[in-house]
């Protein structure tokens, strides 16, 4: 039955990938730079999800791993000289450091205390990042742009900042993504992770150590956001302390309610939503916050299960 | 041939404050017989089975499950020893299928099955085809074939508890704890399950705690009575019956 | 160090001064924080913003009356029950409709949080506006002046800590919130109206912050992002100080008040709120119940 799953779904995630493909020639230009930014920004929250949808434990403090994958690249790049790619493979490391050494930590916990102790890990790295403005530029943030240079792909030489680039490496990223999850979760261990998110300690008594998949699942969360931070800085070349706010935090968790909490796909139509309904009111009304809160208020009383979710249970059982 | 001893407790004492659920239990159970313990509501049984199987924390005392020494061992430790407690109220997984129900039991131990397995496979990548072989194989067993794309919480209630039943049969157990098996059930689903319990007990150890008499003296090999934390009084059924501070305390009303 | 008491005795006198100023205050707010918590078992992630609301709001009185004493009086009133009353409404219209379920209530308290701070901001703006004290009066130590009204915050935020104390140990309703926090299915069948405690402590615990944003808005000024960083800190305190424990929260407020007001006056305030972040989050990893907490069993 899981084999069906399975194809279903590659089936599904391919049509929309392959979209998602074509339109990027028939897209104007200034939606076309919109969904190269809503991709990277999903590929963060389908990290998120991995977390939240699949082991239920809520994060609050995703901005740190997103921002310690991002600071990484930028500052390995600004002071080490590493290479674009190299940057992002040294990201990736960092940020699996970071997800190992505060997962020890934060699992510990569970529930309201591991909301809290997300938040306030968060919170220290964020005042940590401004405290030591010397070595990290502070408020302002830095440029990467000078030190990005070219690289070429079938004899042709890029900047990272094209827009094509921007597109498709975002679509890259979010399509391997959105593969590794599909795997993992219909796997044997996706399987535990899931029913660890049902319930914890009747999965403990089946004999598996909940605390290993857990870790597991947050690493992979974490790593996956700071990957996603890493590309967000490395294609628009810019490193700033406003993905490591609190608000950071909150935006995939957003996202990802709205889309569906435990679906592969969701996060990427919550996001999509998301910043095109922010996009919209921006133009209106400067307090578009205002329409954040509304949303998240509305969504947790009356639609729960987000979109994905509620399609799930209506329509297509075999959603992963 | 002597019985064997399969798990032995040494002054096995759990306190809440100042409450004593169990005080001080030596507890024993040898291979190859169905053992059940009976008490009044409040006897400790179920915080007894719990410390057995790692649920609750003892306050002291030692347990020993094949001559090995398993006090501190993590309750999925104890799982991958093979006790296994099925839960009195039961304890699905409401939201997902029956087939997911029992896979996540059974890929457990096709995982850990020693003979010749990649090590890919060991870090849980056990193929379907086996788990879902398991999986029929162990509600065919429970009499619960062919359920398997059914959400588990919308089974009536007896058959939840089959369900509950194939999961710990599926967590490939040597001893099977069964807490009130036949609680809330009907009649006739309750001859059915000891027809299944006295079926298990030809491959697997058996321990059950049990309210419902019938049910004990029909199947039960060697009784154990709790009362207050403590146990009151042991021997076969029909010693049980017979016993004077049994039937003061139990029995009689 | 004699030398050096000399040199800085002064300076830490006054961080003294200031930390202890801050530790009533910041009581004022985690105790509506821990009463929330301790009865309805849920995190009002909007906590910060009702505290930000009153002190918008004494901001608005101290305009329409033009008076800066009846201002504070009208305010010191006016805005706990107003507040209040923004607390009832919506326990009754968010939280209740998700049965206070733990998660889902952070969610919507994150919601109710962007929803008050960013209606305040369009209609009290972006500035920072400054409140005048309701009086001057300024205590001459050997090395320094210290305001009087600094002080009188001090006092007055013990006077409702007292209160809050005399109202959980005395009266019927303090009987009923602590029936409700042991136990809320015993609570129950012995008649107490649950859904009414929860509305009253939602309400106490969103007035004792609106109380708090009254008081210190003469010190520290009002805007509209003013709410985050006391959350944080009455986090750090509740936490600290267990989870729904009224003697652990004053006890927890004193150690980080004085704390950060010796970290802030000798190191830089930066610092001292990244030390306490860490702190907290490690005493939460280590010892969840917090110093003087229940631990979890």
């Amino acid at each position: 039955m899981r084999k069906n799953s399975l194809n279903h779904s590659l089936l599904f995630q391919g049509g929309i990938l392959m979209l998602l493909f074509l339109l990027q020639f028939i897209l104007p230009t200034y939606h076309h730079s919109s969904v190269s930014k809503i991709m990277l920004l999903a590929s963060y929250a389908i990290g998120y999800n991995f977390l939240l949808g699949y082991t239920g434990l809520m994060s609050l403090g995703h901005a740190m791993f997103f921002s310690s994958g991002m600071y990484s690249m930028g500052l390995g790049i600004y002071y080490l000289e590493l290479s674009p790619l190299n940057g992002v493979i040294f990201s990736a490391s960092f940020s699996l450091m970071v997800s190992l050494i505060f997962g020890l930590f934060a699992l510990r916990t569970s529930g309201v205390s591991f909301l809290i102790v997300t938040l306030m890990f968060g919170q220290t790295f964020y005042l940590s990042i401004l405290y030591f403005n010397e070595f990290t530029f502070g408020h302002d943030g830095f440029s990467l742009a000078k030190y990005l240079g070219s690289f070429v792909i079938f004899g042709k030489e890029y900047l990272f900042s094209n827009p094509d680039i921007r597109y498709n490496f975002a679509l890259l990223l979010l399509t391997s993504y959105l593969l590794i999850t599909t795997f993992i979760l219909l796997s044997p261990v996706g399987r535990i992770l899931i029913a660890i998110r049902e319930n914890e300690s009747r999965t403990q008594l089946l004999g598996y150590n909940v605390f290993y998949y857990k870790l597991f699942a947050l690493v992979l969360s974490g790593t996956f956001s700071g990957v996603a931070g890493a590309m967000h800085g490395l294609l628009f070349s810019y490193i700033g302390t406003t993905f490591a706010e609190i608000h950071h935090s909150i935006s995939p968790l957003l996202w990802t309610l709205l889309g569906g909490a435990g679906t592969v796909i969701g996060p990427l139509f919550g996001t999509g939503i998301m910043y095109y309904l922010i996009d919209f009111i921006s133009e209106i009304t400067k307090n578009y916050l205002l329409v954040v809160g509304i949303v998240l208020i509305l969504m947790i009383i009356w639609f729960p299960l987000g979109i994905m979710g509620s399609v799930r249970r209506k329509w297509l059982k075999w959603l992963p | 041939m002597a019985p064997v001893k399969l798990l032995g407790t040494q002054g096995l004492t759990r306190q809440y404050g100042g409450l004593i659920a169990v005080n001080d239990v030596d507890f024993n159970l040898y291979e190859d017989r169905i053992h059940a313990i009976i008490g009044p509501n409040g006897a400790g049984k179920t915080t007894l089975v719990s410390m057995i199987c790692g649920r609750t924390p003892s306050s002291s005392g030692r347990i020993n499950f094949k001559g090995k020494d398993i006090t501190r061992l993590s309750s999925a430790k104890r799982v991958q020893a093979g006790i296994v407690y099925t839960f009195q109220v039961t304890s699905i997984f409401g939201n997902l299928s029956c087939f997911e129900n029992v896979a996540l039991s059974a890929q457990r131990t096709l995982r850990e099955q020693p003979e010749g397995r990649a090590s890919l496979e060991k870090w849980g990548m056990v193929s379907e085809i086996e788990i879902e072989k398991a999986v029929s194989k162990y509600l065919l067993k429970v009499g619960l074939e062919g359920i398997e794309s059914q959400i588990a919480s919308t089974l009536p209630y007896g058959h939840q508890k089959l369900l509950e039943v194939a999961m710990g049969l599926a967590a490939g157990p040597e001893l099977l704890i069964l807490d009130e098996p036949t609680q809330g059930l009907a009649e006739s689903e309750i001859d059915n399950l000891i027809q299944l319990i006295r079926d298990i007990s030809k491959s697997v150890n058996v321990l059950l705690i049990e309210h419902n008499m019938e049910v004990v003296f029909n199947l039960a090999e060697h009784v154990t009575v709790m009362d207050n934390g403590s146990i009151l009084a042991e021997g076969t059924p029909s010693e049980i019956e017979n016993n004077p501070a049994v039937q003061d305390s139990y029995l009689g009303n | 160090m004699s030398t050096w008491l000399n040199d800085n005795g002064p300076l830490l006198f006054l961080a003294l001064l200031d930390g202890t100023v801050t530790a009533f205050v910041l009581a004022l707010i985690a105790l509506g924080l821990s009463l929330v918590f301790g009865v309805m078992r849920i995190v009002n992630v909007a906590h910060g913003e009702l505290f930000m609301l009153g002190a918008v709001l004494s901001w608005f009185a101290f305009d329409l009356t033009n008076d800066p004493l009846w201002g504070f009086l009208t305010a010191l009133v006016l805005a706990p029950v107003i507040v209040g009353s923004i607390a009832i409404f919506s326990d009754r219209f968010i939280l209740r409709k998700i049965s206070y379920h733990p998660e889902s209530t952070i969610v919507a308290t994150i919601g109710l949080l962007y929803v008050i701070q960013q209606l305040t901001l369009m209609f009290f703006g972006p500035e920072v506006r400054p409140v005048e004290a309701p009086f001057y009066f300024r205590i001459q130590f050997p090395w320094f002046g210290y305001s009087g009204y600094k002080l009188l915050v001090a006092g007055m935020s013990a006077l409702c800590l007292s209160g809050v104390w005399l109202l959980m140990k005395r009266s019927k309703l303090g009987l009923y919130m602590r029936a409700t926090q042991q136990d809320i299915e015993i609570a129950k069948t012995f008649g107490v109206p649950t859904q009414k405690i929860y509305a009253s402590v939602f309400a106490l615990g969103g007035g004792l912050a609106a109380l708090a944003g009254v008081l210190v808005v003469p010190i520290r000024q009002a805007d509209h992002l003013m709410g985050l960083e006391p959350l944080l800190l009455s986090f750090i305190v509740v936490i600290i100080g267990g989870l729904g424990s009224i003697r652990g929260t004053i006890v927890a407020a004193f150690i980080i008040g004085i704390s950060d007001g010796i970290i802030s006056v000798f190191y830089e305030p930066t610092l001292a709120k990244m030390l306490a972040t860490l702190l907290v989050a490690m005493v939460l990893v280590l010892k969840p119940g917090g110093l003087y907490g229940e631990d979890q069993a």
